[in-house]
């Protein structure tokens, strides 16, 4: 009898996962929170200028392509783990999500290949060809051989830092709804009147590297991620002032000096972790920062202010922590047990893939969910 | 179907950390490997010295005793053959040359150091020496005492291995009775658990001063005297140093341009084994059953070397299968009728799936990934790939011009792994594309052939369109490239011969983005429309 393994999370890492397993010949119950696979990569964008800048984002369309033609993965949207059992398999009970967003609304997906494509939620007009959220989600039990837990990470919820003005000034975005918008519009948008911003600045670090908010770790994604996005709008419209306020600047991708040289002279560069943002008139926003050359405080107007959100532990860690028996980390990742074997949990047949166990970019994502496949496979190879 | 034989060894090459965590997962999987070091030593890199050498000391120690590894010391590559399934390595040790043969290569060579003394002006001495000599004094347990100051490098921006190594040998001559001073530029914190570290460093008193500009060294009466402006308080200060420590730059192996030319694997702009390409990174190579792993690849932080390993062993077991024949279905081939030996197709092909069979030239299904560069370029076109002939190809582009009314016709040869992606999704997501807009998908702009479009233009479309990767993202290395190359050559023919060379045009575009496709196309189509049939 084929062996049947379950893949809870249906963003890259999970999505990896299950490819690889059903890659060779194992059934896939894949189990998806939110009313579509891809996560939250397959809303990033492209950041190629002239050549690609290696971000990966166009990796997660593929994976998502070869899921969704995979016969034996059988994907559950809308569905959350609610019980295990471990009797030699494990019996694993599922239930709808409820964590669904605000009613009368349609979500749409980010990929061709999320399937339903619309989703509506409540009553909406113009929602013919969307798909009800009633008709998804997965209520009973099923018997797996083993489980993947790739359910990823949660961005830092930037209103934590009240003087930044998240969701207070308009023209306050965090990286996440920038990927999304360059992917879906190819421009960085106001959100106030929809205009091209033309004056951006980005504020690393949001997030990550506090001891304030017990985050004591460095993301590893937003230097990245900032300085390609940045560089990608800069080519696209050279026009376009872009600034980044960082506390150390972190090294991107494999031939980052060439890549640093080129972005010293596109971008301006500033050591300082801004104190204060608030609007200014035309819904431009002001920045507050210290300057430490002129070693006074200084204010930067901009269209827009970018923030680098960091990666942070799922929020549903806890609860899921004790469904699954298996211990958080001090700071609430899932972590394993043996620094040499980066999928293993304390319980056997339960395995970690992606940023589940802390930050990772793409690729790195991938990586280490086929790794936790290699190790699902010996488990289930020797367990007769 | 062909059948293969399939040799279920695996070479390694690199007797590091990178090396060694590969034999170590390979083996896991069951096969056997030969272990190449050249001529490094079985150490462990220097720079992950502090970190594994305790880990890296029990894994040799595990693998001595397994009669599956074999140890090649102080070994030196003479000469590469063959393919996937079956590499013939001509390994020189110990004044003799031997062949050894394996079905896959992981290529993990080790890092070099190079310390910057040059770079503050100065010499090694008593007081004045680099990270991997305070390892050696620390393993002699003669650590030094005093004022220590660690300088990184500032010509360049350090990275976090480098940087991780610094801040745990600060933490242990603080520990053994030195105040330790580490002055860096940006402090390097991307990688797992080093934030925490770097803080556990600054709570037991390790001082890590952030500066714009590279201190300033001074030797005087022997001592040396570290003059530099400190931001945090606003003023130069002067440590008066018993020693100052050196950082070791991290560069890539001096040998690995001989493996790229041994093993036909490209390198990155610094010299690591491994394009700068998405489609390669972590382990790929452009060569199919040869895998890089870590330092061989790039700087990476211990952990995700691990992943680089378990990742490869995983990949060696999907290639390798354990070994023994198996049934490849024939995919690509030459008519040996049309073809005149000259080797094109064996200069063009990334991925080495080209070789010399006694008195013909031979392509292995098994290595092929299938872009049709060679196809292209064949002088004679005598290649053909069975899944996208060029006489099927055509078929469609008939079809297609059967379909001709009265607005313009535009067709875009889209390259599967991201224009052709990026046009079904604009379909899909109702963007506006030109009208009478047709996709023809080809599995890499690299096969889409000069005749192709010629024919395309002179059976009345109206403008042709090439749909490609961008550069450093093409899953063949330099099929785009190629595609770029002949759209030049083409548009100079276009001119002379009276046709309007804008009517054609390369557009690079990503696979997820198909809105940028959709803004892209509408640019082109309207100068096309400009123009007039």
């Amino acid at each position: 009898m084929n062996k049947k393994v379950m893949v809870l999370g249906g963003g890259i890492a999970g999505l990896s996962a299950a490819l690889e397993l059903s890659k060779k010949n194992i059934q896939v119950e894949l189990v998806e929170k939110t009313c579509f696979l891809g996560g939250k990569s397959i809303g990033f964008t492209c950041k190629a200028t002239d050549k690609c800048q290696q971000c990966g984002a166009c990796v997660v369309e593929e994976v998502l392509r070869d899921v969704v033609e995979q016969p034996n993965i059988n994907v559950h949207l809308r569905t959350e783990m609610e019980q295990v059992v471990k009797n030699g398999r494990f019996k694993v009970k599922l239930k709808k999500s409820n964590s669904i967003p605000k009613e009368n609304q349609i979500l749409t997906g980010f990929s061709k290949y999320n399937s339903p494509y619309k989703v509506v939620i409540g009553n909406v007009q113009g929602s013919e060809d969307a798909v009800s959220i009633d008709r998804l989600g997965t209520e009973g039990e099923l018997d797996v051989d083993a489980l993947i837990i790739a359910t990823g990470f949660t961005p830092f919820d930037p209103t934590a830092r009240a003087t930044y003005g998240y969701k207070r000034w308009g023209n306050v975005i965090t990286a996440l709804e920038l990927e999304n918008t360059l992917r879906t519009e190819v421009k960085a948008i106001k959100p106030s009147d929809g205009q091209r911003a033309k004056k951006i600045g980005f504020i690393q670090c949001v997030g990550s590297r506090s001891q304030t908010f017990n985050s004591v770790w460095c993301s590893e994604v937003c230097c990245p991620y900032a300085l390609r996005m940045a560089s990608m709008i800069k080519h696209k419209y050279p026009d376009t002032e872009i600034w980044i306020f960082f506390i150390d600047i972190q090294n991107v991708g494999k031939e980052y000096s060439s890549f640093l040289e080129q972005i010293k002279s596109d971008i301006k560069l500033v050591t300082a972790t801004p104190i204060d943002i608030f609007p200014a008139q035309d819904n431009k926003v002001k920045v507050a920062y210290e300057d430490d050359i002129e070693d006074r405080r200084k204010l930067e107007e901009f269209d827009l202010v970018v923030l680098s959100v960091g990666i942070m532990p799922n929020k549903d860690n806890k609860e899921l922590s004790k469904i699954i028996n298996i211990d958080l980390s001090e700071h609430g990742f899932f972590s394993d047990i043996d620094p040499l074997r980066p999928s293993l949990t304390s319980r056997e047949g339960i395995f970690l893939a992606g940023t589940t166990t802390g930050p990772k970019d793409i690729l790195s994502t991938i990586s280490h969910a086929k790794g936790a496949v290699c190790e699902t496979l010996t488990y289930l190879g020797g367990k007769k | 179907m062909i059948e293969i034989n399939i040799n279920p060894d695996v070479l390694v090459i690199g007797g590091g950390v990178a090396g060694i965590l590969a034999t170590q997962k390979i083996r896991k999987q069951g096969y056997s490997v030969s272990i190449l070091d050249q001529g490094q030593g079985f150490e462990p890199d220097p720079c992950y010295k502090m970190e594994s050498a305790s880990y890296y000391s029990n894994t040799i120690q595990e693998l001595k005793k397994d009669p599956k590894v074999s140890w090649l010391e102080d070994g030196q590559i003479t000469k590469v053959d063959g393919m996937l399934g079956d590499f013939k390595v001509y390994v020189k040790s110990n004044g003799k040359v031997e062949r050894k043969n394996f079905g896959a290569i992981v290529v993990a060579t080790p890092f070099d150091c190079i310390p910057v003394f040059e770079e503050y002006g100065l010499t090694p001495g008593e007081n004045v020496f680099s990270v991997n000599h305070l390892l050696e004094l620390l393993s002699e347990n003669k650590p030094p005492t005093g004022i220590a100051v660690f300088l990184t490098t500032f010509q360049e921006e350090t990275n976090p291995v480098s940087f991780k190594n610094i801040v745990l040998n600060a933490i242990e001559i603080g520990k053994l009775g030195s105040t330790v001073y580490v002055f860096v530029r940006n402090v390097k914190t991307a990688a797992p658990g080093l934030e925490k570290l770097i803080l556990h460093a600054k709570n037991h008193g390790v001082m890590i001063i952030k500066s714009n500009k590279a201190p300033e060294v001074e030797i005087k009466d022997n001592r040396p005297i570290v003059t530099t402006y400190d931001p945090i308080i606003k003023k130069d200060i002067e440590i008066y140093a018993d020693y100052v420590i050196i950082e070791d730059k991290i560069v890539p192996n001096e040998k690995n341009n001989e493996i790229s030319e041994l093993f036909g694997i490209h390198t990155d702009s610094n010299g690591f084994l491994q394009t700068n390409n998405v489609r390669r990174i972590p382990v790929f190579t452009n060569r199919k059953g040869i895998f890089v792993v870590g330092s061989a690849a790039n700087i990476k932080p211990f952990p995700y070397i691990l992943t680089d390993a378990i990742d490869v062993s995983c990949e060696i077991q999907g290639l390798l299968k354990g070994g023994g024949k198996v049934e490849v279905e024939e995919t690509i081939s030459i008519d040996q009728e049309k073809c005149v030996r000259c080797l094109t197709c064996y200069r063009v092909c990334p991925h080495g799936a080209i070789y010399w069979d006694v008195d013909r030239v031979a392509i292995s299904s098994l290595v092929c990934e299938g872009c049709g560069i060679c196809t292209a370029e064949c002088p004679m076109n005598a290649i053909q790939i069975n899944e996208y002939s060029d006489d099927k190809i055509k078929d469609e582009l008939k079809d297609i011009l059967k379909s001709k009314g009265d607005e313009p016709l535009f067709v875009a040869f889209c390259c599967k792994n991201s224009a052709f992606e990026a046009a079904k999704g604009a379909e899909k997501q109702g963007i506006d594309l030109p009208k009478g807009f047709k996709v023809i998908k080809v599995p890499c702009a690299g096969k889409v052939d000069v005749d192709y479009v010629l024919e395309a233009l002179v059976k009345g479309v109206d403008g042709v369109i090439i749909g490609a990767c961008y550069k450093d993202n093409c899953k063949s290395e330099k099929g785009n490239i190629f595609a770029s190359y002949r759209i030049a050559h083409l548009k100079d023919i276009l001119s002379q011969i009276g046709i309007n060379p804008k009517r054609v045009e390369l557009i690079n575009v990503a696979s997820n983005m198909p809105k940028e496709f959709g803004l892209k196309l509408q640019e082109v189509s309207k100068k096309i429309v400009g123009m007039g049939s």
